[in-house]
């Protein structure tokens, strides 16, 4: 099972493509263990070379591909949200960067769809005015 | 990051907002340019959240939360904001003060230093006759909790002071007064409060008489001075939740712990007299 959020994603974007970690990292110039520790979590923050390969081979749109790359510059994000986004295409990367860096006190966290109808909430309130 | 620099970048804040409203938070809202929602839908254990957009910071607080409550939250989210921390969760036992992440111990200490800033609550906790009345008196005034306020109480008192918050007969975290940080008055969070305690006798259904007398090593873990400390409670049953107020009756902490000289002279080997204690007198007759 994937531990990070970025191999949540990942893993998604491959297995869309129905690509084998082999045929994803001959495509990309990449080593297929090296793909396999990025999807499982033991390996994170790709660098920017890395995303860019793995974003042409995956032919990532710019929302997948804008994930991709917050994701690699925050490691910490919850796998939670990045399931969220890969299920449900209608979560703008605002919305994904806003749930994302969203700060708590509690002991109790709401799920993150209900975090992103929050957000749609407030964000449709404030550009009202 | 430390508790110094929290403290210091809290008093920026207070110096920037320069605010004399009690409490200053409509003020901090509007220097931040931040907008505070109150949602109804949040569940139980979740105080509130906080996000940016469009570099606006938006505050969402729990509605179903006492306004106390939501004041010292709201100031917990300016302060992951102000001091540029993330949320840290997730790495030990909710209810542990003690394994909470530092991030959100620093804006938990940011937080009560904005919501009772302390050039307007030291004066008055410094007037107050000590004990949970002067403490609920501070709470009402100041729009914050009971145990935000009994907590900043025994932190800025001068007198040597512990503040102690019990869940289910269980200490949850303890602070104190530098007076009695520097005499070593420690409280060990996770242990059970002593049975005489006046926390325990209110926990078990006793009727509140006011504060008791209890013997400060009870309390404290390895208090080698003597001393008798007065204890006043709160217990809020419904919660099993308990606020404990320490402090010794003349403000003034026991003499040291006693020397090595006085401990011998006590407790050592009796004075030489050249008469050897081996072997047993009968057998050096022989």
């Amino acid at each position: 099972m994937p531990e990070s959020a970025l191999g949540v994603l990942l893993r998604n974007l491959r297995e869309r493509r129905q690509f084998s970690y082999r045929e994803l990292a001959q495509l990309a110039d990449l080593d297929h263990a090296y793909i396999y520790r990025l999807e499982t979590g033991s390996k994170e923050s790709p660098s920017p070379e890395a995303l860019q390969k793995l974003n042409r081979a995956l032919k990532s749109d710019k929302r997948e591909s804008d994930m991709l790359r917050f994701l690699a510059e925050h490691p910490d994000t919850a796998p939670a949200l990045a399931t969220l986004v890969v299920e449900d295409s209608s979560v703008t990367y605002e919305e994904f960067t806003a749930a994302a860096g969203m700060a708590y006190r509690g002991t109790a966290r709401p799920d993150y769809r209900k975090l992103v109808e929050r957000i749609r909430r407030i964000a449709a309130e404030d550009d009202d005015g | 990051m430390d508790e110094f620099s929290v403290v210091m970048k809290a008093r920026e804040l207070l110096r920037a907002v320069g605010t004399t409203d009690i409490p200053p938070i409509e003020a901090y809202l509007k220097h931040l340019n931040a907008k505070l929602h109150v949602e109804d839908d949040m569940e139980d254990g979740e105080d509130g959240s906080s996000f940016e957009r469009n570099g606006r910071l938006h505050i969402c607080v729990n509605g179903n939360q006492a306004p106390e409550r939501r004041n010292f939250t709201i100031c917990h989210e300016i302060a992951h904001r102000v001091l540029g921390l993330p949320s840290e969760h997730g790495h030990g036992p909710a209810w542990s003060y003690a394994h909470k992440s530092p991030n959100e111990v620093w804006c938990d200490v940011f937080a009560a230093e904005i919501l009772l800033p302390y050039p307007r609550f030291k004066p008055l906790v410094e007037k107050s006759i000590i004990g949970m009345a002067a403490v609920n008196t501070l709470a009402k005034q100041f729009q914050a909790s009971l145990p935000a306020t009994a907590s900043r109480f025994a932190t800025v008192l001068a007198a040597p002071c512990a503040y102690v918050m019990i869940e289910q007969g269980i200490v949850r975290y303890s602070t104190r007064s530098t007076a009695l940080r520097s005499a070593g008055g420690w409280i060990s969070s996770g242990t059970a409060i002593p049975a005489e305690s006046l926390a325990a006798q209110l926990r078990a259904g006793k009727a509140y008489q006011g504060e008791i007398e209890i013997a400060a090593d009870l309390w404290f873990d390895d208090w080698r001075r003597s001393g008798t400390l007065l204890e006043d409670a709160y217990h809020n049953a419904s919660w099993d939740q308990t606020l404990s107020l320490l402090w010794f009756e003349d403000e003034e902490i026991p003499g040291g712990p006693r020397t090595i000289e006085q401990e011998e002279e006590e407790m050592g080997l009796a004075e030489l007299d050249g008469v050897l204690p081996w072997p047993g007198r009968s057998k050096r007759r022989r």
